[in-house]
């Protein structure tokens, strides 16, 4: 999902492209407003029905298994994930394919965890880590880990989604739309999108967010199988065709086809540099697999329906769905090479986002002519765009939900905030969130910041996975254990990405330029890997199992009975 | 009114709310428990070993034997792209065997335990002593060290109810974790 990253649009790199014409721009402008009408009115049916916290929180709980794990698929597959891998199968072959599938894979965990969590859980992962610990520390450290992971999440999206939009409507710099630069496009679309999730999850909660989840996933699952199926039937449905003709037009002939274009490259006369490069495809994969079940905004989830059995009917649903929507994203990415060219989609963006409207424009003019190419293009256009908000949505509202319920509630509030005064605190807090996320999206929005993504799950699995499993499954873990944990395991991912040359020192070998956060000559890297899970994950565990072990507080066995009961039968659960 | 925000088992006030926190926690000595537990841990196991490892093989496969990943099997699909989409239907399969192994084993013991344990804390003490003698007959080897019942006066029923309201009484009351 990385490669929604600020760093698709250098200034030139889109002259030339004539991907769209003006009435297509209006076409796809129309339909953007069209979805943003749908779901303004969905917002405001759920402001109507949202009354209490449960309401708030987890949508009153009373959506059906397959309607949360629609919405749960829709949560996970980001404009990152649609555009993003379809676009590094487009560019890299067979890699874009080998990194979706750790994020499918992903979810056997989810699967195992999701009935124990949903069972002994109200709203948050700090419920479930802080029954049988001191409630404030662990809820603090809950929500500063909530809300980090949420909002580098967030931030990856928001810039992805300004440089993206300007993409999808086709301005391109030197060319103005409603009187707009391809610059000031880009902070107007950031700001946009950052108000309307403000109001989907402010005034729509978990109620109007679950359904606009819901319809993008939807509308983005229709548009994938639309265009899968006319890629294949362009090829007469035979695989092995449309991967040979990906391979021809790719210039990279049958390496194409295998893995090592992108992760884990091999550098000829530099075996150190290959084995780290090869170790640290190994860390992203770590960390794709071991993240998801520590998300805040897939575990918030889990507790939108009834009981633990519908939580393992959506996870499953959920595992069905993206699953094939990832062997879908296969066909679409090397149809775009085979049918668009990879030329025409460096010229579009060098990252290659724009490869699945590329090749929904492409498949278009076969079936319907110039205006069937405009309408196709448009529509993913359009999808693209439903999907970009309705995640930043579910980012925001998983962060807020753990400020208000976590820290407001439990910590300022020693647990006993009054309940119309917790959700006024959750409905402030997505407003701030927002806030923030659009103000440094705004700030680093021509930044290359696509290593966000990996860094989240990164985070997420080095500090939130460790204290759900331990909390769950060891006697002894205690207060310590789990503070320990999550700001271990948070806090190494940080440093170490800081120090690795994703923020300073790598350049580009041809033309010198800086591939890091930081321009080229500034070089303060020593850790030489990008993605840290690999070292960060085993260290969490380690701090989490030390601060147990050097903790002074006995661990209480009577409650952790208790919570084994609840999680395993779903005993006293709401 | 005032509203606690806590999970379910945590409200209701003072030493009720602490005997409440724990009021499930006798079920964990219940042989039927042991073997729901041990049941469930012995499937995690198997599926997490199962999945990581198969994945883990692959990514290893994918950085260090690339020779074997390029092996053309039929047409222009290598031995990768098979074991790529071997690692989906690996998922599905594993889902669903952890799924139906759950719905046919896990989910009635889970049941039967969850009835009962709820019973047994929302039951009053006068009708719980039958309840437990009867019980007892059947369950003769289930220890339950009185940690179900809701302290002082107020009857389980009550605190139940409470709890279910999400009332948690008029004054404030004292969480146990500031002790």
């Amino acid at each position: 999902m990385a490669a929604v990253s600020a760093a698709v649009a250098p200034a030139g790199a889109l002259a030339g492209s004539a991907a769209e014409s003006m009435g297509g721009r209006v076409l796809t402008f129309a339909m953007f407003v069209v979805f943003i009408g749908i779901t303004l009115a969905i917002t405001i049916w759920a402001r109507v029905n949202t009354k209490s916290a449960d309401d708030f929180y987890a949508g009153g709980r009373v959506f059906s298994g397959p309607q949360n794990g629609i919405a749960l698929a829709g949560d996970y597959m980001s404009a990152a994930s649609f555009l993003g891998i379809a676009g590094i199968i487009a560019l890299s072959g067979y890699d874009g394919f080998l990194y979706s599938i750790g994020f499918l894979v992903a979810w056997l965990l989810t699967l195992l965890l999701v009935e124990l969590m949903r069972n002994a859980g109200r709203f948050t992962m700090a419920d479930v880590l802080s029954y049988r610990m001191r409630q404030p520390p662990v809820r603090s450290a809950a929500a500063v880990s909530t809300v980090t992971v949420s909002v580098f999440y967030l931030l990856a999206q928001m810039v992805g989604a300004g440089a993206l939009v300007g993409l999808l409507l086709g301005i391109h710099p030197g060319e103005t739309f409603l009187g707009m630069s391809a610059g000031t496009a880009k902070t107007v679309t950031i700001i946009a999108v950052g108000a309307l999730m403000i109001v989907y999850v402010m005034f729509g909660g978990m109620k109007g967010t679950t359904w606009v989840q819901i319809v993008k996933a939807v509308l983005l699952l229709g548009g994938a199988a639309v265009l899968t199926v006319l890629v294949l039937a362009k090829f007469g449905f035979n695989l092995s065709a449309l991967l040979g003709s990906a391979a021809d037009a790719s210039g990279k002939d049958q390496a194409f086809l295998e893995p090592g274009l992108k992760y884990g490259k091999e550098i000829a006369g530099d075996p150190g540099q290959t084995l780290v490069n090869k170790l640290d495809f190994i860390s992203l994969a770590l960390a794709l697999v071991l993240g998801t079940a520590g998300l805040p905004h897939i575990v918030t989830r889990f507790f939108t329906v009834p009981d633990a059995r519908a939580a393992r009917t959506s996870v499953n649903w959920a595992i069905g769905l993206v699953g094939v929507f990832y062997l879908m994203t296969l066909a679409l990415g090397f149809g775009a090479t085979a049918l668009v060219g990879r030329a025409a989609i460096v010229a579009q963006d060098p990252a290659g986002n724009t490869a699945a409207p590329q090749l929904a424009q492409a498949v278009g003019e076969f079936v319907g002519g110039r205006v069937g190419g405009e309408i196709l293009l448009a529509f993913i256009a359009a999808v693209a765009f439903a999907t970009i908000l309705a995640v930043v949505s579910g980012l925001v509202l998983a962060s807020s939900t753990s400020l208000a319920h976590d820290f407001f509630g439990h910590v300022l509030m020693l647990g006993r905030p009054r309940e119309s005064q917790e959700v006024a605190v959750a409905r402030f807090s997505a407003l701030f969130i927002g806030t923030l996320a659009v103000i440094l999206a705004v700030i680093a929005k021509n930044m290359n910041v696509a290593f966000l993504v990996a860094l989240a799950f990164a985070m997420a699995a080095a500090a939130n996975l460790p204290a759900i499993v331990l909390s769950l499954f060891w006697k002894r873990f205690n207060t310590a254990g789990v503070v320990a944990g999550i700001y271990g395991g948070l806090l190494s991912s940080l440093v170490l990405v800081f120090f690795s040359p994703v923020v300073s020192g790598k350049v580009d070998p041809v033309t010198g330029a800086s591939l890091s956060l930081f321009p080229a000559g500034v070089d303060f890297h020593w850790f030489p890997m990008e993605n840290p899970g690999l070292v960060s994950i085993p260290f969490g565990f380690l701090c989490a199992v030390l601060g147990t072990l050097f903790g002074r507080e006995k661990a209480d066995d009577e409650r952790y009975d208790d919570l084994s009961v609840r999680s395993l039968t779903g005993a006293g659960s709401v | 009114m005032v509203w606690d925000s806590g999970p379910p088992e945590r409200r209701g006030s003072g030493r009720v709310r602490q005997k409440q926190a724990r009021r499930y926690a006798a079920l964990a000595q219940d042989e039927r428990f042991r073997l729901l537990r041990s049941r469930f841990r012995w499937l995690a196991v198997s599926i997490v070993s199962t999945f990581l490892g198969w994945y883990l093989l692959y990514v290893l496969l994918s950085a260090f034997a690339r020779g074997l990943m390029g092996q053309r099997v039929l047409g222009n699909i290598n031995v990768g792209l098979i074991l790529g989409v071997l690692q989906f239907v690996s998922t599905f399969l594993l889902a669903w065997a952890y799924t139906s192994y759950a719905r046919k084993i896990l989910d009635p013991l889970a049941r039967e335990l969850r009835e009962e344990a709820e019973q047994a804390a929302g039951v009053p003490f006068a009708r719980r002593a039958v309840h437990d003698a009867a019980e007892g007959a059947v369950e003769g080897a289930r220890a339950r060290p009185g940690s179900g019942a809701p302290a002082g006066h107020e009857s389980g029923a009550v605190a139940e109810q409470r709890a279910r309201e999400g009332w948690s009484g008029a004054v404030r009351p004292d969480p146990g974790w500031l002790r």
